[in-house]
């Protein structure tokens, strides 16, 4: 399992570091890089079990093989700055909180609430990112509507329950990744941004689409979407959690 | 008088029809269009009705087999349409309809569908029994359906059956090679329902003329004489022409009507289809297998495949990654691309869209089994270039390797699924043309053993798109027909 090393010399300038201030949550984080003209993708790195483990799997797109900063990823939608807590959010978790019901009808489209990555203590790395003016907000909410409907184009019902299996050790399922079967929610990401004409993880020759890929995306591939007329991602980002921890 | 009528790949506001009519005279045409009558200003004879043998071809016998191509502009792109045909000769008139859609501008998006290709090659007629090809057509439900078929060669076997005292003049060869043509493009199942399913384009191979043509060979003994060899290429050219030649009005590059030996280009954002008619002009001191306005056409077309970012689909009726077969054994077997003193400049100019890190594919038939290549872009690190290959579609006889083939399963006792067909071939371990040195190394996807058709499915994403290949046995027995899909490939530029 690799990813394409990006020719750019140098990381993406319009995508930097933002330290969170000490008792902060991350929606005091979030409120003042808040954008909303345009399309916005949440990362978290989360430090339960499940995103423990998730994390390590993405080792495997890392040049030293450290557990990635991030455990998940989610679609934002519109909200103004002073109601970030009740910013609509469209994910794929392995633990929402309402359950799963029968995620087959919406190929396991969840909605949710950005406040549920609020605590910085549960969710230590966050990042926000910003799609270029290309991805129109109302063509991205159309893509999002019609892959709930699209299974044929990608099977998500699969992706999850494949994705169950690593996160809670059943049998001896091993890292859905290295099967080229990427993380629900980021497969899901890159097939709706990629309807509405952006490639968003341009390193990945494989759906195997990972929160992973999207950070290195941000982080290196802008000359690609500009040489591309797409148009570089931009936004924030604080990783205070990295894995292995020293003592 | 029985009509026929094949969709033929146009320009997305455009179609074009291949009629042919079985007739004894030349009939009267009158066209419709969703029911409703069309006028001249939207129809137009790109070759109008005509014996499919031409006059100076014809023997005592009368002309019985009319051929023309027409086109109908002011049409939306990506539309399904109804055309309509009555033909009246001598006092009688029949009909018939053609469904059929126009191509689209652009490749769909990831969730709006796919645009499908189906690449179909090598139909020996007399060995579908079955009807294989024309039940398969039937099969294919919506979201398979292919939007654009490209015949990549060998769509006709006019030197079968091997060995046989074929006529030494053109007049009684045009006969036995319009009958060939006939049986494929007019009959009532079988090849004819694959040739209805979606708009065609083709590239000829040897076949359309007689097997390494335009060399001798040794299984052909009208081949071995000059003036053999020239009745036989006066009959196939003009029957190539009357079933499968383009006819275009105004050749790409150059202007003007097409001319045999012309390359074919389509655009269909963000893929380019160059279809090489290597075949047709190829010289037999062995120079060149493009000619030289073909050589023009393709050298414009990599700069605009560049200058617009595009992703490049060239399209042969021979594997570019072959090595040369030498002396002997082109005499013998086939002469391959790289025995021709072109092939560097043809590779050469090729890889300018590779070196500009742009996706290339490289599609082609000819070899009698299917296998889907990558070569990765050492300095990109990027899989850029893809040689897809399928064929056959219905496996020729050939004299002496079927019989030793049975003697093989005979004695082991294992009777194979394609007791026939051979396996693929290797892949190199790097592209070798071209001077790339170890830069494009190459590594095979997928091989296909027997009788199939493939079908291509591109959606796009970004500035490239997502590939999606799924080869579909044609075999009697259900279980050995499963079609079988690959992983999907990104194509997208460096």
């Amino acid at each position: 399992m690799y990813t394409l090393s990006s020719r750019a010399r140098s990381t993406n300038n319009e995508f930097a570091e933002r330290k969170r201030g000490r008792g902060n949550t991350n929606i005091d984080w979030l409120r003042p890089h808040w954008r909303p003209d345009r399309v916005a993708i949440l990362l978290v790195g989360g430090t339960d079990l499940i995103h423990f483990r998730l994390r390590v799997a993405q080792s495997h797109l890392r040049n030293d093989l450290t557990p990635s900063h991030w455990s998940h990823v989610a679609l934002l939608g519109e909200s103004t700055t002073a109601d970030l807590h009740a910013a609509p959010l469209y994910e794929i978790s392995l633990a929402p909180a309402g359950g799963f019901g029968f995620p087959t009808a919406s190929n396991c489209l969840q909605n949710s609430a950005l406040e549920r990555y609020g605590d910085a203590k549960l969710f230590p790395n966050i990042a926000i990112l910003y799609l270029p003016p290309l991805v129109e907000p109302r063509t991205l909410k159309t893509a999002v509507e019609r892959f709930q409907q699209q299974r044929i184009v990608i099977d998500a019902v699969q992706l999850l329950l494949v994705w169950l299996g690593y996160a809670w050790g059943a049998g001896r399922g091993g890292n859905p990744l290295l099967d080229g079967l990427g993380m629900p929610s980021a497969a899901m990401l890159e097939t709706v941004t990629g309807a509405a004409g952006f490639d968003l993880t341009p390193g990945l020759e494989s759906r195997a689409s990972c929160p992973e890929a999207i950070w290195q995306s941000a982080r290196w591939w802008h000359e690609y979407h500009k040489e591309n007329k797409e148009g570089a991602i931009t936004g924030a980002f604080y990783t205070p959690h990295r894995l292995p921890t020293s003592e | 008088m029985k009509i026929t009528l094949v969709p033929r790949a146009a320009p997305a506001a455009c179609l074009r029809v291949w009629i042919g009519i079985l007739v004894s005279h030349t009939p009267a045409l009158s066209w419709s269009l969703d029911n409703i009558p069309l006028d001249n200003a939207r129809l137009r004879a790109l070759r109008p009705l005509a014996s499919a043998i031409p006059g100076e071809l014809l023997d005592e016998r009368a002309a019985e087999n009319f051929t023309g191509v027409f086109e109908i502009i002011g049409l939306e792109p990506g539309r399904a349409y109804k055309i309509g045909v009555t033909a009246s000769a001598d006092g009688a008139a029949t009909s018939t309809e053609l469904r059929t859609k126009t191509l689209p501008t652009v490749v769909p998006g990831l969730l709006d569908g796919t645009f499908n290709i189906l690449l179909v090659s090598c139909f020996h007629n007399a060995e579908d029994r079955g009807g294989q090809a024309g039940l398969f057509a039937r099969q294919l439900n919506s979201a398979a359906r292919p939007d654009l078929t490209l015949l990549l060669g060998d769509q006709v076997y006019l030197d079968l059956p091997t060995l046989a005292n074929f006529p030494p003049d053109a007049a009684r060869l045009a006969r036995k090679f319009e009958a060939d043509y006939r049986a494929n493009w007019q009959g009532e199942a079988g090849y004819s329902q694959l040739l209805r399913l979606a708009p065609t384009m083709s590239v000829p191979d040897d076949h359309e003329y007689w097997n390494n043509f335009p060399h001798p060979s040794p299984f052909i003994q009208n081949s071995w004489t000059e003036s053999g060899r020239e009745n036989w290429t006066v009959a196939a050219s003009a029957l190539y022409k009357a079933f499968q030649f383009t006819d275009e009005r105004d050749a790409y590059f150059h202007g003007g009507p097409a001319m045999l030996g012309d390359a074919s280009v389509l655009d269909i954002e963000p893929l380019s289809f160059f279809l090489a008619d290597g075949r047709s002009q190829r010289d037999p001191g062995r120079a060149r297998v493009l000619t030289t306005r073909a050589r023009e056409q393709l050298q414009h077309w990599v700069a605009e495949v560049i200058r617009k970012r595009r992703i490049a689909l060239f399209i042969t009726g021979q594997s570019l990654l072959d090595s040369a077969s030498g002396e002997w054994k082109g005499k013998i077997a086939d002469y391959l691309m790289p025995d021709y003193g072109d092939f560097g400049l043809i590779t050469q100019t090729l890889a300018k869209v590779a070196e500009a890190g742009l996706p290339v594919i490289l599609i082609t038939g000819d070899v009698h089994w299917g296998r889907v290549a990558a070569i990765r872009d050492g300095h990109s690190g990027r899989e850029s270039i893809f040689e897809i290959i399928s064929s056959p579609t219905s496996l020729a006889s050939s004299i002496g390797k079927d019989q030793l083939f049975s003697l093989r399963d005979a004695i082991t006792g294992q009777p194979h699924s394609w007791p026939r067909h051979s396996s693929p071939g290797p892949v190199p371990e790097f592209l070798w043309f071209s001077r790339f040195g170890g830069r494009f190394s190459c590594s095979r996807l997928h091989e296909q053993v027997g009788n199939h058709v493939a079908l291509l499915s591109f959606a796009r994403t970004g500035a490239g798109v997502r590939l999606r290949a799924t080869y579909y046995p044609l075999h009697e027995d259900a279980l050995r027909s499963k079609p079988q899909s690959l992983p999907e490939m990104s194509l997208s530029p460096a």
